[in-house]
């Protein structure tokens, strides 16, 4: 492995909330220091609302951090104009947000390729989508409309939306949330093949399958960061 | 599929949505295109009128005034008959100022057997007209003999086609272009052919004069007025110097239909303008009350890298595809209304109607396609902005 591609350095996040009888601020991220390494598989681990999804956003430049820098590729993304921010997280980091993300007006194959086309020309993209699929067993469903998906069928169709295109960095919340055991093992695999490929792979999870597959995992609790 | 298509791919995926706001747009236009095309017309019907006329001053005889509302004959085209001894062509054509005075013969047909329709028949000079010829020789340019007539628009039967007037078989040898006034329903002919139609319709019984001779009589002088003579000099001198008619400026005719025209054009441009402000408002809420709907999927694609300008990139393009759809539609209805139901507009308003060339037609049909598109293109404005804005992380937590 080799030097850090996306390195946060001494990230907060606050968030003002507004109590029945007080309002405050309150740090989701506190002074959060983390380097993602090509070719690591790290696993976040952590309660509910310790700042995982938090971490992930700020990670992935759609959300600047209170204080600290985010960089990739050495660039601090929020220095960045939006149009390059943009364009950096586009061709450069494979994000699988929280819950379901479809695009319903558009059928599962172009979901998957969408991403790609925004600012690449159609080079045959549209072959690497299909084996991704026929990878996350839902090849046949490539020309099906997400209002005919399941939750897991989705699921897999926003991994394999992450994944196309070989990112460099993949950040991941929640990946197998709605999967079978089956599908579970079948998504942290192609996550783990993406890290043996080269990419920086970070999930945010809250199932312990996935820690066989990690080389690192993370523990977060009240928006701070500890090895475990 | 790329980010160029989606806009399109959107649209068409959710039919029922986009269907809703070009109906919007459609509406928007349909009143702003509509609206201008009425009062359009109405400005030309009354152009159209003023230039038909022709005259300056009209001379009647003053028992026609007592009898008949000159304005409704005259202007508004009502059949009517009445006479004035032909003496009064040269007192008037004599009077300083004058520059011709030319008779016309005036002969209302009968609801009757005797003749194939209630219209008014209208006679001229050929020697000395300077009102009916000039727009005539437009459509006939030969000699009207006798019994020859020239229909109106609306008088049904075609060039060759004979018509019966008072037992008279007459020759239609021309028909006019609309002018969207009265004189559609007009018949003209040669002051012989007229003057022969009346003796005529004496002989049947139908006596439209007294006593007198209907080779000596005509029903109103019209009047051209001299240069360096202004129409009130020359109308006041008439009314004093010749007894027994009644003179009145065409201006003074006219304007109370330009009056009309000016008032109903106002309320059709409130009534209509009224109606498209209102879509235009309908249709920023829509797109915004659209946009809330589908914060989730622009966050979405905030996740996978498409800039703040690429999302308010697709909000307009889609916006401008539905308002150049609904235009279309918009101008489509309300050419199709206004053109179908002209007819019945000039009815139901009571004032002339003409369409305006098909050039201004295009240009209006262009600035209402110009308008609607501005409106809905700023109509998603906020929406754009608004969904440009959103907080992607946030808004897939919130569901």
């Amino acid at each position: 492995m080799s030097d850090t591609i996306l390195t946060a350095t001494g990230v907060t996040k606050q968030f003002f909330r507004k109590g029945r009888e007080s309002a405050q601020y309150f740090d989701a991220v506190s002074k959060l220091d983390l380097a993602l390494k090509p070719g690591e598989f790290t696993v976040l681990m952590g309660r509910s609302g310790s700042g995982k999804s938090t971490l992930l956003n700020m990670l992935a430049g759609l959300l600047a951090s209170t204080e600290g820098t985010v960089t990739l590729d050495g660039q601090d993304l929020y220095a960045l104009s939006d149009d390059d921010r943009s364009r950096m997280r586009n061709e450069r980091i494979g994000v699988v947000p929280q819950g379901q993300t479809p695009l319903h007006s558009l059928s599962v194959v172009q979901n998957v390729t969408l991403p790609y086309l925004m600012y690449r020309a159609d080079d045959g993209i549209e072959a690497q989508a299909m084996d991704l699929l026929a990878e996350l067993g839902i090849r046949d469903l490539a020309d099906s409309y997400p209002r005919e998906l399941s939750g897991g069928e989705l699921r897999r169709m926003a991994i394999a939306r992450a994944l196309l295109g070989k990112p460099a960095v993949v950040l991941a919340d929640e990946p197998t949330s709605d999967l079978d055991d089956e599908n579970t093992q079948v998504v942290l695999q192609i996550l783990r093949n993406a890290a043996d490929s080269g990419a920086a792979v970070l999930i945010a999870t809250h199932d312990q399958a996935a820690l066989p597959f990690a080389h690192r995992v993370l523990r977060m609790d009240a928006g701070t960061l500890m090895d475990v | 599929m790329n980010l160029k298509k989606l806009p399109l791919q959107n649209l068409v995926r959710h039919s029922g949505r986009t269907i809703g706001l070009a109906a919007i747009v459609a509406l928007l236009t349909c009143a702003v295109y509509g609206g201008a095309l009425v009062v359009s017309s109405l400005q030309s019907g009354l152009n159209s009128l003023e230039a038909r006329l022709g005259a300056d001053i009209v001379v009647a005889p003053a028992t026609a005034r007592s009898q008949y509302d000159l304005n409704e004959v005259l202007v508004e085209g009502v059949p009517s008959s009445f006479y004035m001894d032909k003496a009064y062509v040269a007192k008037v054509a004599q009077r300083e100022g004058v520059e011709i005075a030319t008779p016309q013969y005036f002969l209302a047909t009968m609801k009757a057997g005797c003749c194939a329709m209630p219209v008014q028949i209208i006679g001229f000079d050929p020697e000395t007209d300077f009102t009916v010829k000039p727009w005539i020789a437009r459509t006939y340019g030969g000699e009207l003999g006798m019994l020859d007539i020239i229909a109106g628009c609306n008088i049904s039967g075609g060039v060759g086609d004979q018509i019966q007037f008072y037992g008279e078989t007459c020759t239609i040898v021309a028909k006019l272009a609309e002018t969207g006034t009265s004189m559609d329903n007009a018949v003209y002919g040669s002051g012989d052919t007229v003057k022969h139609l009346v003796e005529a319709a004496v002989d049947l019984g139908f006596s439209p004069l007294a006593h007198e001779d209907p080779q000596q009589v005509v029903s109103t002088i019209m009047v051209k007025v001299a240069d360096g003579h202004s129409v009130e000099e020359v109308l006041g001198d008439i009314k004093l110097h010749v007894r027994g008619v009644s003179a009145v400026a065409t201006r003074t005719m006219t304007s109370d239909v330009a009056d009309s025209v000016a008032g109903m054009s106002g309320v059709i441009q409130v009534v209509f303008g009224i109606i498209g402000v209102l879509a235009v408002i309908v249709l920023v809420v829509a797109f915004l009350v659209v946009g809330r709907h589908r914060t989730r999927e622009f966050a979405v694609l905030r996740v996978l890298g498409a800039s703040k300008r690429m999302l308010s990139g697709i909000v307009v393009k889609e916006a401008a595809i539905i308002s150049a759809a609904g235009a279309l539609v918009g101008v489509a209805i309300a050419l199709v209304v206004v053109l179908s139901f002209n007819g019945a507009l000039e009815s139901a308003l009571g004032l002339p109607f003409l369409l305006p060339v098909v050039a201004t037609i295009a240009l209006l049909a262009l600035g209402a396609f110009a308008l609607a598109m501005v409106a809905g293109c700023g109509a998603s404005f906020a929406s754009a902005t608004r969904l440009s804005k959103v907080d992607p992380g946030q808004t897939l937590r919130e569901e």
